[in-house]
């Protein structure tokens, strides 16, 4: 009995010393794939959230079209990794268009159907030069070059070379998800999890994007043949950070001043680069960074089978969900929908973790180098 | 309305079919409701009335005119002048419905910027994107007709002469069927009670989506569900078969009837000889009525389920067709018994079967055509066809 006993305690000392070990010095691996508009801006500050956190190990930044072009965030996302000091992390252009929707159809659904909002890439704005022109950088031209692989196949590579090991944290349309997806069937259930900014259950906001459309969503709009893709593939888990607790990160605007009493390279590019006053208006990809890394800034969440319509009427790209006892005859994933967050929580944990110097790589997580 | 409510009726007309045939009586005559649109006081979408009206065997109940080709508004004074032309005022004519039932005015030419239009002729009638206005109206040839539409509308015409002559009474439909499906919609049991429903509209093959179902896709899945005794279809398909000459146009200009003649020389063979560019379209409407006129012309007909597309996308307004009976895969007949493993192809279950002309003997369909609209004009009974 006592040697039984004794081998038993020495076992679990063992465990806690293995446990606390891994714990020190493991980060977790993940691929941030953006539509990185910037300078500044959601998209660049939840690529800043990434590359600040000691504890996540970033392979690579993959960029797709959506809230701007392609080539143009390229060189906003490489901009930003060369101002942090951190041109380890790659940028590895992907998708320049969705897989199916295109502009000139799209201006002819608004007339049909109605007008989104906002449409991104799409918008008027968005479309006076060429797709592929890069216009002047107000924080300057890269110095930087991208990798010469494409998104969806550094996805695919990654997920081989750290099986059940890299979450993909998605914040912009799926279209790179999509293709790395049929590209390589073992694709999605070779990843550790699906992190997605997207989707929109039921918000309740006076804002014109879901006052009317509740189930509209910018990220699943603007590519839902994708979005079909990815929730229909055999991930371990995926989670959503829906419109519902997006609009719940409304920031006070000690947010950016607190960041701006640092001067650390990620903080300086904060207060460089954000319109002042605050111009911020929700913590949208932030927040799916952020609460991946400390999932307790996530109060709520709706575990459901989800969905987008792809039917080209005036709800393609809606998102769809059902429980349980009301889902369709079809296989469809259960995703775990963020609904409610806690925020005074979120703005320290931004606050802090984008004051902070910049982490400097270790030597090892230099993924060409191999 | 229930399966019992018409099955009856069918069942006691049937009983009566062979009393008829061997009763020394005149000829039958058949009571026709010419539904239609139109394009023009001649063509394919006036030409029918005019062989309806000049042959013996059949009576035309009514003119009831629907938005299609062109606007109704248009379109009853084009019918209306056709009629005084002809001295035929006692024909009633009745406005039906000016817009269909779901499609807008503006909506087919999006669909048609967004997803393209039909496969073969680009064109979209009263919904057309430089189609006048529909209370625009042009006078037609020789000026607006002094007679006036009765009063009271299509569909309520429809439902009064179906009750008033039940099982006799052939609908011919040569545009979209808004008036009809608006009938069923407000009296069910006509369906049970019509004789039988000709359409001319869907295709097998050819073209999708044709105009007088693309007008108003809600209404033709409406028609085409219900449970009629009969109900036939003639297709662009078969239409194609034969076109327009100007041999035809010219034998109606030297024919023996008057209004016609005028016509078809001012309108057809002035312009003709001019080398003013024409079509020569093909005759479907014109083969309704002659399958009404004489059925023998028919030389084949095929048995579908037909039904419409009616989801707003692509193929909003497309025709799909299902063989009544499976005709199996690559040569391999389907089994009389039910195979697990082989499943038959499935209609929808809303979806009926209707007799779907396939051929007909052009010859014969030629010579009727030509002899009906070369006719002196008949004059009107002495008794008017209504009331």
């Amino acid at each position: 009995m006592i040697f039984r006993n004794a081998r038993k305690w020495f076992g679990f000392l063992l465990c806690c010393v293995t446990l606390c070990g891994a714990a020190a010095s493991a980060q977790r691996y993940v691929i941030a794939d953006q539509d990185a508009s910037g300078p500044g801006g959601s998209d660049m500050m939840s690529l800043l959230v990434l590359l600040q956190s000691p504890d996540v190990h970033l392979l690579g930044i993959t960029v797709v079209t959506g809230d701007s072009w392609r080539d143009e965030e390229v060189a906003h996302a490489l901009r930003l990794v060369e101002s942090v000091g951190r041109t380890d992390v790659k940028v590895y252009p992907g998708a320049a268009f969705p897989l199916m929707r295109t502009l000139e159809w799209t201006r002819l659904a608004n007339q049909m159907y109605g007008t989104p909002s906002y449409m991104g890439a799409f918008s008027d704005r968005r479309m006076q030069k060429p797709w592929d022109a890069i216009p002047p950088m107000r924080e300057g031209a890269p110095t930087t070059k991208p990798a010469e692989e494409d998104a969806a196949h550094f996805m695919v590579r990654m997920v081989h070379k750290y099986p059940h090991k890299v979450t993909i944290y998605a914040a912009g349309p799926l279209t790179n998800v999509a293709l790395a997806i049929k590209l390589d069937p073992h694709f999605a259930e070779l990843a550790q999890e699906l992190v997605v900014m997207g989707g929109s259950l039921s918000p309740v906001t006076t804002s014109d994007e879901w006052r009317n459309n509740p189930r509209h969503e910018f990220n699943f709009w603007f590519d839902p043949e994708a979005v079909s893709i990815a929730l229909e593939a055999p991930w371990a888990k995926i989670t959503t950070t829906t419109i519902d607790v997006s609009l719940k990160t409304h920031p006070e605007p000690e947010v950016l001043d607190g960041v701006a009493k640092s001067h650390n390279p990620a903080a300086e590019y904060i207060t460089k680069y954000f319109h002042r006053p605050v111009m911020i208006n929700y913590l949208w990809d932030e927040l799916a960074a952020a609460a991946w890394i400390d999932p307790s800034i996530i109060t709520g969440e709706r575990y459901v089978y989800m969905d987008v319509d792809t039917q080209r009427g005036p709800t393609y790209g809606d998102t769809l969900i059902w429980d349980e006892k009301y889902k369709p005859a079809l296989p469809l994933n259960k995703v775990h929908a963020q609904v409610d967050v806690d925020e005074p929580h979120l703005e320290k944990f931004l606050v802090e973790l984008l004051s902070a110097p910049t982490p400097h790589p270790s030597p090892s997580s230099d993924e060409l180098t191999k | 309305m229930s399966f019992k409510s018409w099955k009856a009726p069918i069942l006691i007309a049937l009983l009566g079919l062979p009393l008829c045939a061997f009763g020394a009586t005149p000829p039958e005559v058949k009571k026709v409701i010419y539904d239609q649109d139109t394009n023009g006081i001649i063509g394919g979408d006036s030409d029918p009335l005019v062989m309806l009206l000049q042959s013996p065997n059949v009576q035309v109940l009514g003119v009831t005119v629907i938005t299609g080709d062109g606007w109704l508004r248009q379109e009853t004074a084009d019918i209306l002048k056709l009629l005084e032309d002809l001295h035929r005022p006692d024909v009633p004519v009745y406005a039906g419905a000016e817009f269909p039932l779901v499609q807008s005015r503006f909506n087919l030419v999006r669909l048609t910027h967004m997803y393209g239009g039909s496969r073969t002729d680009p064109f979209l009638g009263a919904y057309g994107e430089f189609t006048p206005a529909p209370d625009v109206v042009e006078p037609p040839p020789g000026g607006f007709a002094k007679i006036k539409p009765a009063p009271g509308n299509a569909a309520e015409f429809i439902i009064e002469q179906v009750h008033k002559y039940p099982h006799e009474v052939t609908l011919y439909c040569g545009g979209p069927l808004t008036n009809v499906a608006l009938a069923i919609s407000l009296d069910p049991s006509i369906v049970a009670l019509t004789k039988e429903i000709v359409f001319m509209g869907t295709s097998p093959s050819m073209q999708p989506k044709t105009v007088n179902v693309m007008y108003d896709p809600e209404s033709a899945q409406i028609v085409l569900h219900a449970p009629w005794p009969k109900l036939t279809i003639v297709t662009v398909d078969v239409a194609e078969k034969l076109h327009r000459t100007p041999e035809m146009a010219e034998a109606i200009a030297h024919g023996q009837n008057i209004a016609e003649a005028k016509l078809y020389e001012e309108l057809v063979m002035k312009p003709y000889r001019d080398h003013k560019s024409q079509q020569w379209f093909r005759m479907p409407d014109e083969l309704v009525a002659a399958y009404i006129i004489d059925p023998s012309i028919i030389t084949e007909t095929r048995r579908y389920y037909v039904d419409v597309d009616t989801m707003q996308g692509m193929s909003y307004g497309s025709s799909i067709y299902w063989d009544e009976t499976p005709r199996g895969y690559a040569g391999i007949p389907w089994p009389d018994k039910p195979e697990p493993k082989r499943q038959k192809p499935i209609p929808p279950p809303d979806a009926r079967v209707a007799n779907v002309v396939w051929d007909f003997d052009t010859t014969r369909f030629t010579a009727l055509f030509l002899k009906l609209m070369t006719a002196p004009m008949t004059p009107s009974p002495t008794e008017p066809a209504t009331h």
